[in-house]
């Protein structure tokens, strides 16, 4: 390991630490901010592969979570699995709504990833509304067992925050691998311009479905954790205008990166919270922002945000340079 | 000479439009073969249904020997087809050697699952694609640029780099739409030494050009094309000469002069 | 088959019709938009909301107008409406570089109009008394007069809309921009304000689609969610583009739940639009009417 990687690994790890110091001060209501933060940061994280980096919009984010909560729900409780088979289900889970809803919205050209997944969600819905023997219903589906590690068992919530943020790492990890490799550049270059990266030889249908294969396992996983950490499901609570929040998550972070990606589930979870004040004005405002900001700053916070940083680090350098 | 490509009586029409006419033509290995033609007259549709974009109405195309009419552009290209578009298309929001790199995409092997869990083969793999996009660039003479945004390039490193992304794909034959469309006279000087070696390498060239002073410098072969119809081929002095030829496109002023 | 013992087939298929007209209306309005600007309208829906709400909140109960005046002052106030957002939201949207913001910044209009509404409307769902609300007998059939009115008000939209872009010069020029906006552009057309016109069109059919919906659910604010995401599927069943196939796919789409209702419990309703969708989508992707390309 060279100076630059133990550097950067250092910065991750101070990170971790503030979070984990803020969240142990931080009082009951704030660490169920933290929480919804956390598995916010990995739906996103699987969005940004096939909406930020592909190019191609989902709108079934929640649909996808909710499949993935109620299998875990119906393994852990109904079927008797232990939490951890149920949660390595969620790669099969999101695997076939990959290939199912990617195969035909996506061999095609244009927005009709856009329809079904918006249909996928009302259906997933739908069904967790009508299969009452199955999902409970509208009454909800309840007691579902948490994840334990080896001898920590979480008893309440915020205790569950720790498996979390295990399961949010190794997300960002691997994200930032995708990213960052030929994998995520041949998604950049579908959405940059789809006719040249087929011209080099780059199958297109079969990317974007692997695109939305890996946004359809994230969104699994992270209904899983949303599910052992709630223990409580119920249809209500998976709307179309969840699906919506997550695309401005990526959107106002800046799409395409992780770091941008982290930053945008973070002012969207906290936003509301903040922002409670301006009660019913509240949606109005924050969609007019999103609006303007769609406009004027397309890229996102986070180029901007890389830009400054750039720029400091810079004059910084030349300031040093003069000194010495 | 072995032949590259071959097309076979291609047709295609578009609903009552015939664009290319019961079109045949072969390209030598290791040739510079120019498809020139007035404006409209089925050039870039031509390069079109090689490349599998559109599907062909009737005929065959055969590449390296096998037959590849029908096939997915994708396909094609991995086999061995690169080619570059008469208005640039890069990847606008990715660095040049990136850009680059993603031409190597199917050269490396690896499977997204592998390619996540061997983190040392995949390591190598990719410095792997970035030694060789840094060759395809110090090729092309754009070593100083690889960091630099695409978006932020001039109009003629812009034309070069798409030079360079389909080089990284390894290919035999390289069909280069109107390459010299938009170059200043410098450039386009450099543009014809580029050419003139990558063929040099080995490579096959089949270009569609206006710019009459780059075709018949560097064509070995000639074929002229008109409403879609083939009505001339040969060398460039053949072409010079066919009166059908001048009265059609060139006029008299390239006539060569006894 | 109890669907059937307890509703006459005519109003059967009458119901069928008249909700298949309601797709086909949204999705021709989609089909305006999309070839307009090239964007898909995610706030369709809340058009239709605030058509519904304009008509039956302001201009029915608080102004008390009579029924045919609150349709013609909705429609009129909605093709205002059209423009506004067209200049301030949809043209800019429509230059960005990838298509997902401005599909974004549709998404976020059509939050903003639906949280308006309910502000200005408030959060309880309501109806407009009297208007629509009776039935017809002809024969042994009782009819619901709403639904005779919607198809005979479709046809008239379908018609009118036809001859506004064979005939006249600014239906023509509209034709022209969503076939290729630079070479209007170069035919002296304005491009920004054919689309403004567009939308405005776009919005004033949503208004009546809103005031079609008044009679058949309560005004609230999720009243066209499921109808919206029907049309959407009505234009993809018919060919996404085309006007005609927008009105064979809806009409299509609007039997098939009817009849859908005979083999599956009513809960199941909604996704039978949906998995018609998708089976074209696998089959004949270009839908049923499949558009010529220049």
């Amino acid at each position: 390991m060279n100076k630059k990687n133990a550097l950067y690994l250092a910065g991750w790890i101070l990170w971790l630490v503030a979070l984990v110091l803020a969240f142990r001060t931080a009082n009951s209501y704030v660490q169920s901010v933290f929480c919804m933060l956390l598995y916010n940061i990995i739906l996103v994280l699987g969005l940004n592969f096939i909406t930020g980096l592909t190019g191609q919009m989902n709108l079934g984010t929640i649909g996808m979570l909710a499949l993935g909560a109620y299998t875990y729900g119906i393994l852990t409780v109904t079927a008797g699995w232990s939490p951890w088979t149920a949660l390595f289900a969620m790669v099969a889970v999101g695997y076939a709504i990959g290939k199912v809803l990617g195969y035909p919205s996506l061999r095609l050209k244009g927005f009709y990833l856009s329809l079904t997944t918006i249909g996928f969600g009302e259906i997933v819905r739908l069904l967790a509304m009508n299969l009452e023997s199955l999902t409970g219903g509208t009454m909800g589906f309840s007691k579902i067992k948490r994840l334990e590690f080896f001898a920590y068992k979480p008893e309440n919530r915020s205790d569950y925050f720790y498996i979390m943020l295990i399961f949010t790492v190794l997300a960002i990890i691997v994200a930032n691998r995708i990213v960052y490799s030929k994998w995520g550049r041949a998604y950049k270059a579908i959405r940059d311009n789809a006719e040249a990266a087929e011209a080099s030889g780059i199958d297109i249908s079969k990317l974007k479905i692997q695109a939305f294969t890996l946004a359809a396992i994230y969104a699994a996983f992270g209904g899983a954790l949303y599910a052992g950490y709630n223990r409580y499901l119920n249809p209500s609570g998976f709307t179309l205008e969840y699906s919506q929040n997550y695309i401005a998550m990526l959107m106002i972070g800046g799409i395409g990166t992780v770091p941008g990606c982290i930053l945008g589930a973070i002012i969207v979870t906290a936003l509301p919270e903040l922002l409670r004040s301006f009660a019913n004005y509240y949606w109005i405002l924050f969609c007019t922002v999103c609006i303007v900001m769609a406009i004027l700053l397309p890229e996102g916070l986070w180029p901007l945000i890389h830009r400054l940083f750039a720029r400091l680090g810079k004059s910084l350098r030349g300031l040093r340079g003069k000194v010495s | 000479m072995a032949v590259i490509l071959k097309l076979d009586r291609v047709t295609k029409q578009f609903g009552g439009l015939t664009a290319v006419n019961d079109l045949s033509l072969e390209v030598r290995q290791g040739s510079i073969h120019a498809l020139i033609g007035p404006n409209g007259s089925g050039k870039t549709t031509t390069t079109n249904l090689i490349q599998g974009v559109f599907p062909v109405t009737g005929g065959r195309v055969l590449f390296r020997d096998q037959d590849i009419t029908g096939k997915p552009t994708f396909e094609i290209a991995r086999q061995g087809m690169a080619r570059t578009f008469q208005n640039i298309k890069l990847y606008n929001t990715m660095t040049a050697i990136e850009n680059v790199m993603v031409g190597g995409h199917q050269l490396a092997p690896m499977g997204l699952v592998s390619s996540l869990l061997q983190i040392r083969r995949s390591r190598s793999e990719e410095r792997m694609l970035e030694e060789k996009a840094n060759r395809m660039l110090e090729y092309v003479g754009l070593a100083s640029i690889g960091g630099e945004l695409v978006k932020n390039l001039p109009y003629g490193k812009k034309k070069v780099l798409e030079v360079a992304r389909a080089l990284m794909t390894d290919p035999a034959l390289l069909l280069l739409d109107e390459p010299a469309a938009g170059l200043n006279p410098s450039e386009r000087g450099f543009f014809i030494d580029l050419l003139r070696r990558i063929n040099a390498d080995g490579k096959t060239l089949f270009l569609i050009e206006h710019n009459m002073d780059v075709v018949m410098n560097i064509s070995d072969m000639l074929t002229v094309i008109n409403f879609g119809r083939k009505i001339a081929e040969g060398t460039a002095t053949e072409i010079q000469n066919n009166p059908d030829v001048i009265k059609a496109y060139l006029g008299e002023r390239y006539k060569v002069k006894r | 088959m109890g669907a059937v013992n307890n509703m006459n087939l005519m109003q059967f298929i009458a119901t069928g019709v008249a909700m298949g007209f309601i797709y086909a209306l949204i999705s021709t309005e989609y089909t305006l938009i999309y070839n307009a600007t090239g964007l898909v309208n995610f706030a369709h829906e809340s058009f239709i909301v605030l058509g519904a709400y304009l008509f039956g909140g302001t201009f029915a109960r608080s102004l008390g107008l009579p029924p045919w005046l609150a349709v013609i002052c909705t429609v009129i106030a909605m093709g205002a409406f059209g423009v506004l957002v067209s200049t301030i939201v949809l043209n800019p949207l429509r230059n960005l570089q990838f298509i997902t913001y401005a599909m974004f910044g549709t998404m976020m209009l059509s939050r903003i109009i639906i949280e308006s509404s309910r502000l200005v409307w408030g959060p309880l769902p309501f109806t407009v008394q009297g208007f629509l609300r009776d039935s017809i007998k002809i024969g042994s059939t009782f009819l619901f007069k709403a639904h005779l009115y919607i198809i005979a008000a479709s046809i008239i939209i379908v018609v009118a809309l036809q001859i506004f872009f064979r005939t006249t010069k600014m239906g023509k020029a509209m034709i022209c921009v969503s076939q290729n906006k630079d070479a209007a552009a170069l035919m002296g057309i304005n491009v920004t304000r054919s689309i403004n016109l567009t939308v405005a069109l776009s919005a004033m059919l949503c208004g009546v689609i809103g005031i079609f919906c008044t009679p058949l659910f309560n005004i609230s604010t999720g009243m066209a969610a499921s109808a919206a995401l029907k049309g959407f599927c009505a234009g993809v069943v018919g060919g996404f583009g085309s006007y005609p196939g927008a009105i064979v796919g809806g009409i299509l789409i609007g039997l098939l739940e009817q009849f859908g209702t005979m083999l599956f419990p009513t809960a199941y309703k909604d996704v039978v639009a949906f998995g018609v969708m998708v089976i074209f989508l696998l089959v004949r992707p270009s839908g049923i009417v499949k558009v010529k390309k220049a």
